[in-house]
């Protein structure tokens, strides 16, 4: 193991340590060092959670399970029933291909007339202790 | 810096992405691709699968390229073309039939023209039957006697092209696709009409170039794909090339291969009488050969081993090799096997003349029929014509009795479902590995594949013993050498084996070597003894017959033949029986356990000499 330095005792408090990182979904680069620009830990875990929610089973190569089945849902009438549904699925699926997370809340407020619905999901990070909160706003396009 | 751990050696998607992930884990920057959900995930994704479909698609490539791992037909039968090698066609039934026609008005001759049609039935369904050639009959009394009619099952067709060089490459040869795929190529027909019809011509079928002249009106035959054929006209040097605006008539029979066999019913379908002119009354059709040799198209593998083999024979019969390898591509339809060696080996010797062995499909010698037509194939192939003959399989059978000792706690069957599993596998070995030329019978493997029936299996006892069959005409004085080909098991030392059971006559000192299953002997003068057998001396080779007289085993001829202990041949000389079970078998017990076969003989296991006993070892 390294020796500690000098900036390791002034900093340590308030370091974070980079535990998760992962490029962005549309290759996104630094526009300075021409890079691609990363998302760690908690960004890069909302991402996770996002590309989940947003995949219907059936759509990842050779993983037919993957995914939440929610965007299917969005074509069902909004009934109470449909949002227990949707609320099962995500955590379900959360459950089973997102290991870093472990989900405290989800709330889901829909709007009948525009076929939407808010989802507001509550978690906390495996080995780190605060809450996330992540918005996600689903919309039937079509 | 490429990263040169990096190996992508499996052709299965988790593996292949496994590995990808493999070399992620050596990138500090991106640290999510184990998770399903990250963008590097899915990236992993995106490069496995398409890695998985390179890999897949280079296989499939490299796979059909070569004759030995070709997967599709249409490749298997490409690489065929380039060994000048066609792929049997379909062929179809034929039966033979006769009938007597009562007719008014008809001059002669009385026709029975090409195609006629006669409808038949079998329990696969109804059949057409069509006449191959136009065949004349005379009488003096208007009753025309139909005999030893050649129909051959399928309706004929048609398929016509134009010839149109002007959109010809330039040196390329025409070719013709038939649309039917069952067509049976022996029925094939083509004429080639020109000069506005004025000229109308049959074009003969060629195989070769040898002979060819630029105006040869000859077409060539070859497959294409999707199991079609097409025929090919020469290119003006080799073989003439129809005119341009030509009409090319191709008419083939449309064969349903072996689902026509065994029509033994046939009735006319055609008005023959009309034709001729008159009135006809037919008399019931006699099957005088039920319709039979139906054939489908050749297999993938069929294909795979025939035609490297026919390319070596270079459409000569020299080596023995030649004459099986052309007898199985004309006639591997209904030739199982074939195997050839030289007269010398034949008894009598037969120098200079080649002995060509075949093992029909069905039944157990070929036909003199078939041997005729594959007699006249190989006459102009063959070094010296006439310097051939074709010899029917020596069959062997194995008698097997086996103990087989297995752990009733380690199966749930009763010993009745492993007994039958057993006698299952014991025929399942005979139909793999026995049961054609140059097979032969090893001891350790067959003892293996019974082992491997069910896991509860501790061992196997197992004794086998060479089994000839011999069929005796009843009452008259048979002669029979049966030459086994194995040395007999040595009858001074062995001590040590079950024949007390096999065997319980034993009025001679030692146990026998040669015996047989048993028959109604007919002595000298005329007495029949029931329950005779044959067994040998087990000294002097000599073979005597004994029978069981007021429970006293009595020697009713001390010499009816001898055995060779060394070769294990048998000569049985003027034996007279009078009854026996469907045929008397001749049982040897032989040195080795393995049995060897040569030339002609063929060893097969039957169920009615298996027997299997179950002991369980708790």
């Amino acid at each position: 193991m390294a020796a500690l330095t000098r900036a390791d005792y002034i900093t340590q408090a308030t370091r974070t340590i980079e535990t998760y990182s992962d490029f962005t979904d549309n290759f996104t680069k630094n526009p300075v060092t021409n890079q691609l620009v990363l998302l760690k830990n908690q960004d890069s875990i909302k991402q996770g959670l996002m590309n989940l929610i947003l995949t219907n089973p059936g759509e990842r190569l050779f993983n037919p399970y993957y995914g939440s089945g929610v965007t299917g849902s969005l074509f069902e009438n909004f009934t109470p029933f449909t949002v227990e549904d949707i609320t099962s699925n995500i955590i379900n699926s959360a459950r089973s291909f997102e290991p870093r997370v472990t989900i405290q809340n989800l709330q889901i407020i829909a709007t009948d007339d525009d076929d939407a619905m808010s989802v507001t999901i509550t978690f906390s990070i495996v080995n780190i202790a605060a809450p996330v909160t992540m918005n996600l706003f689903i919309q039937r396009v079509r | 810096m490429a990263n040169s751990s990096l190996t992508l050696t499996s052709l299965d998607f988790d593996t292949l992405k496994q590995q990808f992930i493999s070399w992620m884990q050596s990138n500090s920057v991106f640290k999510d691709y184990s998770f399903n959900d990250s963008a590097t995930n899915q990236l992993i994704d995106l490069l496995s699968y398409n890695t998985f479909m390179n890999g897949f698609y280079l296989n499939m490539t490299f796979s059909e390229m070569f004759l030995d791992s070709a997967q599709k037909l249409d490749s298997v039968v490409s690489h065929a073309k380039e060994l000048n090698y066609l792929p049997r066609s379909a062929v179809s039934s034929e039966a033979v039939i006769s009938f007597t026609a009562n007719t008014t008005g008809i001059t002669n001759p009385f026709t029975v023209p090409f195609a006629t049609t006669f409808s038949g039935k079998n329990s696969n369904g109804s059949y057409t039957f069509t006449t191959n050639q136009t065949q004349t009959f005379t009488s003096t009394n208007g009753t025309y006697a139909v005999s030893n009619l050649a129909i051959y099952e399928g309706t004929y067709k048609r398929d016509t092209f134009v010839v149109n060089t002007s959109n010809a490459i330039p040196n390329s040869c025409m070719t013709f696709l038939m649309t039917n795929q069952n067509v049976d190529l022996s029925s094939l027909i083509v004429t080639v009409s020109e000069n506005n019809g004025a000229s109308v011509e049959t074009w003969k079928v060629a195989s070769t170039l040898f002979g060819l002249q630029p105006n040869s009106t000859v077409f060539f035959v070859q497959a294409a794909e999707n199991t079609q054929y097409e025929i090919i006209f020469g290119d003006g040097l080799f073989g003439r090339v129809p005119q341009n605006g030509a009409i090319v008539t191709c008419q083939y029979r449309v064969a349903s291969g072996p689902a026509s066999d065994g029509v033994s019913s046939f009735t006319c379908t055609m008005d023959l009488g009309a034709f001729n002119g008159g009135i006809a009354n037919l008399s019931p059709i006699v099957s005088v050969a039920n319709s039979s040799a139906g054939q489908l198209q050749e297999s993938i593998e069929s294909i795979r081993f025939t035609a490297p083999r026919y390319y070596a024979t270079q459409e000569r019969a020299v080596s023995t090799g030649d004459y099986s390898a052309l007898v199985l591509a004309e006639f591997g339809g209904v030739i199982e096997d074939c195997t050839a060696y030289g007269g010398e080996q034949l008894s009598p010797p037969q120098y200079g003349v080649t002995a060509v062995a075949l093992k029909p499909t069905t039944g157990t010698i070929a036909s003199s029929t078939l041997k005729n037509e594959i007699s006249t194939y190989l006459l102009p192939l063959i070094v010296a014509p006439g310097r051939v003959v074709l010899t029917d399989p020596t069959y062997f059978y194995c008698a097997v009795s086996s103990t087989v000792s297995y752990d009733p706690t380690q199966t749930s069957s009763p010993s009745t479902t492993l007994q039958s599993e057993i006698v299952d596998e014991i025929l399942a070995y005979s139909n793999t590995n026995l049961g054609t030329f140059n097979s032969h019978f090893y001891y350790t493997p067959f003892c293996t594949a019974i082992d491997a029936v069910d896991s509860s299996f501790l061992s196997n006892d197992t004794e086998v013993f060479m089994i000839s069959r011999v069929t005796p005409i009843a009452n008259v004085p048979q002669s029979f050498v049966i030459n086994f080909n194995n040395a007999t098991k040595n009858v001074t030392t062995d001590s040590d084996d079950t024949r007390d059971q096999v065997y319980p006559l034993q009025p001679l000192s030692g146990r026998p070597v040669v015996w047989t299953s048993q028959f109604t002997y007919v002595s000298s003068n005329g007495a029949s003894y029931p329950l005779s057998v044959i067994r040998d001396d087990n000294s002097t080779g000599t073979l005597v017959v004994m029978t069981t007289i007021n429970n006293i085993v009595s020697i009713l001829s001390a010499d009816v033949g001898t055995v060779d202990y060394d070769t294990g041949q048998v000569s049985i000389n003027g034996l007279v029986t009078s009854s026996y079970g469907p045929y008397i078998s001749i049982y040897m017990d032989t040195a080795a356990p393995d049995f060897s076969v040569k030339n002609e003989q063929v060893i097969l296991i039957d169920l009615a000499d298996v027997s299997v006993t179950m002991n369980a070892v708790y």
